[in-house]
Parts: structure tokens; C-alpha cells; sequence
């Protein structure tokens, strides 16, 4: 492989990375704080890329799209944390999939309502809608450049905000010990709803940015869930920093599994074996360390 | 300079509970439960294990639910509120097991509860905790979990006081602590006590109990068996020996 050609898909790799970082860290902090497994994180993403796609029709500016849409993400956030996923608290994994479950049916429905069944493109903003020239033949799109920073800067606010505040620390003690977060007179009910607000912004935030590169379609969110879940049960279950190593080694396997052409023994691995080198990565690592890289044990 | 105690018995009770049952499932665990310590006193809660302290404790501080029966916090009803704001009515809690927070730094278990007292009063700052327990002092960094016993213990106490708090909770604060260490742990009450902290204290040593609490409360299969100053029960042995075994 010519270095331009690796140097491509290594960037493609970090930016696909880190996309799928933005979008596990909610689904690996929902989980690790508030003990649940949304199987709808996905629908969030889906909805993150056709509010971009919806709004950056009605204004004709894809800035201003995305301003109003982060809002509008936090709103539903707060609101179906309120009707439906507080209920889940005390009950077991087969409620919360059941219902989480629930819910991607009926975002798929409203979705369909609103928006019909058609693929959809979002043109990329024309202040990054430029090019990198490598070579002669080769060049790389800014606005990807863009996709990686943007997600570089989300994951250390996360950092800062996590590690660095008062919010960070109850949200850090809220996973080990609840009850004990309580009796120091913190509202932990408060703090469960900012944690799924976060977490479902986060998502939606990577369909908004990814929209341009990647199209919107119909079930564009379940795609993503499974990619996502591999990344949690890889970097541990309830680890962002799991979640941002698992994300990043997830995003050069399936990359490079894709234009690796691998010959073992003379026989040549056919490019559909390549889609399955993400899966093989989770199996080696589950059997290496079935609590993931950063799990806790036991 | 008035009688503490007569200044007590007339004041409101910080923390009431009155004619408390409690289940836990189908088991009955709090039988009618009166129970008020007043600002300013020391009450020893005291009891075999099983006998339902650490139950009537946690369903006061609405960690338990309450089948019947009422919880006063400052005279006000609090029998079904969350627990987080009977906390920031001031009261501090340190369950048994300390419940520090393992993947916090000794720094972050105490300035996550940092808050003012409900007068307004910021009389436990980092500092003064620092001051009062130098071993955290020198272990700022650590993690919660990589503390002794008795620094996880010193840990929850200064934790439970950077809430500024008008009554102190204290469940087993010296089970299964070095002698040493517990005397340690005693001697800080101690000094909790003198700075006008209301602290009620489960333990089983009576010997140490009995030079720092004003009255002494004893249950047996969640009913009240003896509620009396703590001088009277010093004078009657053959209490201490049928309900506690001491």
C-alpha cells in the first residue's frame, strides 16, 4: 500500500473512531451510572442525522440546523427520561431492553411519519467543503478533518467534565454506591436525568456531524447500536476510557479490514471476511479479558 | 450557661421518629419505634445485631420505607421524602461500612459533599477536616479504596462533616478497627460532640459509649426494651447484661 493510500484510510480510521466514540461514551455512561441498557441509543444517532437533514432543509444553513437541534435533543432527552426511562431504575435488564426496544419501533414509526422511507443526503457545509491534496491523485476532505476535531474536543470536555467537576465526582461515586450519594443530600434522580440527557445528546450530536459524509436512511440507528455494543463489551462496560480506546482500535480493524487484501496459506480472504474482523476483535479480546479492557472485575 | 438537658427536652427534636414500623418483605422489623435526639445531644442507639438499629437509622433517613408511622425532621413531617433532601435538612450519615467512594480520591470524598449547613454555616471546610484528621491530610491523592480501615473510617467522618450538618449519624464507626485506631475514632466524636454536633452513635462498647452519650436507647427485635440516661443504665448491670450481653 502507497504511504498516501495508508495515510487515507488511517485518517478514515481515527475519524470513524471517533464518531463511534461519541456515540458509545453515552451508551457506556448510561449504562455504567444508571445501571441501563438502552437498546434505542442508535434511534438517537438516526434522529441526530434527520433533524440535521430536516432542518438544514427548512433554513438552508447546516450551522444553524445543527444549533437548533442539539437543543431540541436535549429537550426529548429530559422528557422520555421523565415518561419512560425513570420507571427502569429498579427493574431488570429484560424491562429496559423490552422497552428501550419499545422505543426504536416507535422511532422508526415517527421517523417514517415524518420524514418517509428515502435515503437522504446532507451537503456538507460550504466552509469545510474543501480538500487536502496528498498526491497528485489523492487528497482528503477537510470537513472529515472537521468530524475528528469536533469529536477530539466533545471527548475532553467529557474528560474535564467527568474527572475535573463537583458534577463529575457524584456522577463517578452515583456508579458505585447510590444510596450513599443520597445521604450526603444529593439529588441522584437529578443527576440520572442529566446522565441520560448527556448521553443521548452525544449520540444525536454524532448523526448531526456524520449526516454530511454518511447518508441519512431508515434504520441507519440499529447499524450503529451493534457496532457500539461490540465497543462497550470491548472497552468494558460503564468505561468511557474503554470506550474511546475501543472505539479507535474498532475504527482501524474495520477500516483496514476492508482494503487489506489478506492472503493465508495462498488462499485469499474474500472482502466479506473482512466485515466480520470487528467481531473477531471483540471474541479475542472477551477471551483475553471477558470484563473488557477497562471492566471491573467480577 | 443553661442545663443542656433541660434546654433539650424542651427544644424540637432534630430527628423524631414516632410509633415507626418497618418491613422488610413480609418480615416485620420495626415494631412502633419512638425515637428524638435534640440538638446538642448524644444518644447512644444500642442492640444486639439483628435488633433493628441500623433499620430504624436508614428508614429515618427514608433509605427504608416506612409501613406506618411518622419521621420529624425539626418537627416537620418527613416520613415519605426522598432521601437527599432529609439529608440537607442536616443530617450527616456514616453507614456502617463507611461507604467511601473507592474510585474517588481521598480529595474528591470530601469535596463532592461539601455544602453549607442549613443556617447558612460553613464551620467544616477542607481545612478544618485536614486539620482534625492529619492522616487524610498526607493521602489527598489516594484513592478511597487504598486506605486502612480506620482512614476509610476517618474518611467517612470528615466527609459526612464537610456538609455542615446539625446531626451526626454514626453506624459501628469502630467495628472491626485496631484499639488504637478506635480510641482514635472515640476521641474525634468526642470533639464532634464539643462542637455542638447532635450525634447518635450505634456501637457495642458500652465503655466507650457510656463517657460521651447523654442517654442510651436499647431495642430488641425492633422494639424499644429501655430508653434512659445514660448514668442509669451505668447503674443497672443486669440491663446491660439481659439486653445487651455485656
Amino acid at each position: 500500500m502507497e504511504l498516501a493510500t495508508f495515510l487515507i484510510q488511517l485518517l478514515n480510521s481515527v475519524q470513524y473512531g471517533l464518531l463511534l466514540f461519541l456515540i458509545s461514551s453515552g451508551l457506556t455512561l448510561v449504562f455504567g451510572i444508571m445501571g441501563i441498557i438502552n437498546v434505542a441509543h442508535g434511534s438517537f444517532y438516526m434522529l441526530g442525522a434527520y433533524l440535521a437533514w430536516s432542518l438544514t432543509q427548512s433554513f438552508g444553513n447546516f450551522w444553524l440546523a445543527l444549533l437548533l437541534a442539539v437543543p431540541i435533543t436535549v429537550l426529548l432527552a429530559l422528557t422520555l427520561e421523565w415518561l419512560v426511562i425513570r420507571y427502569l431504575y429498579t427493574r431488570d435488564l429484560l424491562y429496559q431492553v423490552l422497552l428501550t426496544y419499545g422505543l426504536i419501533l416507535m422511532f422508526e414509526e415517527i421517523r417514517s411519519i415524518l420524514w418517509g422511507d428515502d435515503v437522504r443526503g446532507v451537503s456538507i457545509p460550504a466552509a469545510l467543503d474543501a480538500s487536502i491534496r496528498l498526491t497528485d491523485t489523492l487528497s482528503y476532505p477537510v470537513y472529515r478533518l472537521a468530524i475528528s476535531g469536533l469529536c477530539l474536543l466533545v471527548a475532553a470536555s467529557m474528560y474535564g467534565l467527568i474527572q475535573k467537576t463537583r458534577i463529575g465526582m457524584t456522577i463517578r461515586a452515583g456508579s458505585v454506591n447510590r444510596e450513599m450519594v443520597q445521604s450526603l443530600g444529593i439529588d441522584v434522580t437529578m443527576l440520572y436525568r442529566l446522565v441520560f440527557a448527556l448521553g443521548v445528546t452525544l449520540a444525536a450530536l454524532a448523526g448531526m456531524i456524520a449526516a454530511p459524509v454518511s447518508s441519512v436512511f431508515p434504520g441507519m440507528g440499529n447499524q450503529v447500536l451493534i457496532v457500539c455494543f461490540v465497543v462497550v463489551v470491548i472497552g468494558g462496560m460503564g468505561s468511557v476510557k474503554g470506550a474511546l480506546i475501543a472505539s479507535l482500535l474498532i475504527g482501524l480493524v474495520d477500516t483496514f479490514g476492508k482494503v487489506l487484501h489478506v492472503e493465508v496459506a495462498g488462499v485469499h480472504l474474500l472482502p466479506e471476511l473482512a466485515s466480520m474482523s470487528v467481531y473477531l476483535l471483540m471474541a479475542a479480546i472477551l477471551l483475553w479479558r471477558p470484563e473488557g479492557l477497562f471492566g471491573k472485575r467480577g | 450557661m443553661h442545663d443542656p438537658a433541660a434546654l433539650a427536652s424542651t427544644a424540637v427534636p432534630l430527628l423524631e421518629a414516632r410509633n415507626l414500623h418497618a418491613h422488610y418483605g413480609a418480615s416485620h422489623v420495626l415494631h412502633g419505634i419512638n425515637f428524638a435526639i435534640r440538638a446538642g445531644e448524644t444518644v447512644a442507639l444500642m442492640g444486639r445485631n439483628g435488633m433493628g438499629k441500623s433499620t430504624l437509622i436508614r428508614t429515618m433517613l427514608g433509605l427504608v420505607r416506612a409501613s406506618t408511622g411518622q419521621v420529624l425532621v425539626k418537627g416537620q413531617d418527613m416520613t415519605h421524602t426522598a432521601p437527599h433532601l432529609i439529608a440537607r435538612s442536616g443530617i450527616a450519615y456514616v453507614p456502617e461500612g463507611r461507604g467511601i467512594f473507592p474510585n474517588l480520591t481521598v480529595r474528591e470524598n470530601l469535596v463532592m459533599a461539601a455544602r453549607a449547613g442549613t443556617r447558612g454555616q460553613r464551620d467544616w471546610t477542607l481545612d478544618r477536616v485536614l486539620t482534625s484528621f492529619p492522616r487524610l491530610a498526607e493521602r489527598l491523592a489516594h484513592g478511597g479504596g487504598q486506605l486502612s480501615g480506620g482512614e476509610q473510617q476517618m474518611l467517612t467522618i470528615g466527609r459526612a462533616l464537610m456538609t455542615n450538618p446539625d446531626l451526626l449519624i454514626l453506624d459501628e464507626a469502630t467495628e472491626g478497627l485496631a484499639p488504637l485506631i478506635s480510641r482514635e475514632i472515640w476521641r474525634i466524636v468526642a470533639s464532634i460532640r464539643a462542637s455542638g454536633i447532635a450525634t447518635v452513635l450505634i456501637d457495642k462498647n458500652f465503655a466507650a459509649l457510656s463517657t460521651i452519650a447523654d442517654r442510651v436507647h436499647i431495642l430488641v427485635k425492633g422494639s424499644t426494651v429501655f430508653e434512659a440516661d445514660t448514668d442509669q443504665l451505668r447503674a443497672q448491670p443486669h440491663i446491660r447484661e439481659t439486653f445487651l450481653g455485656i
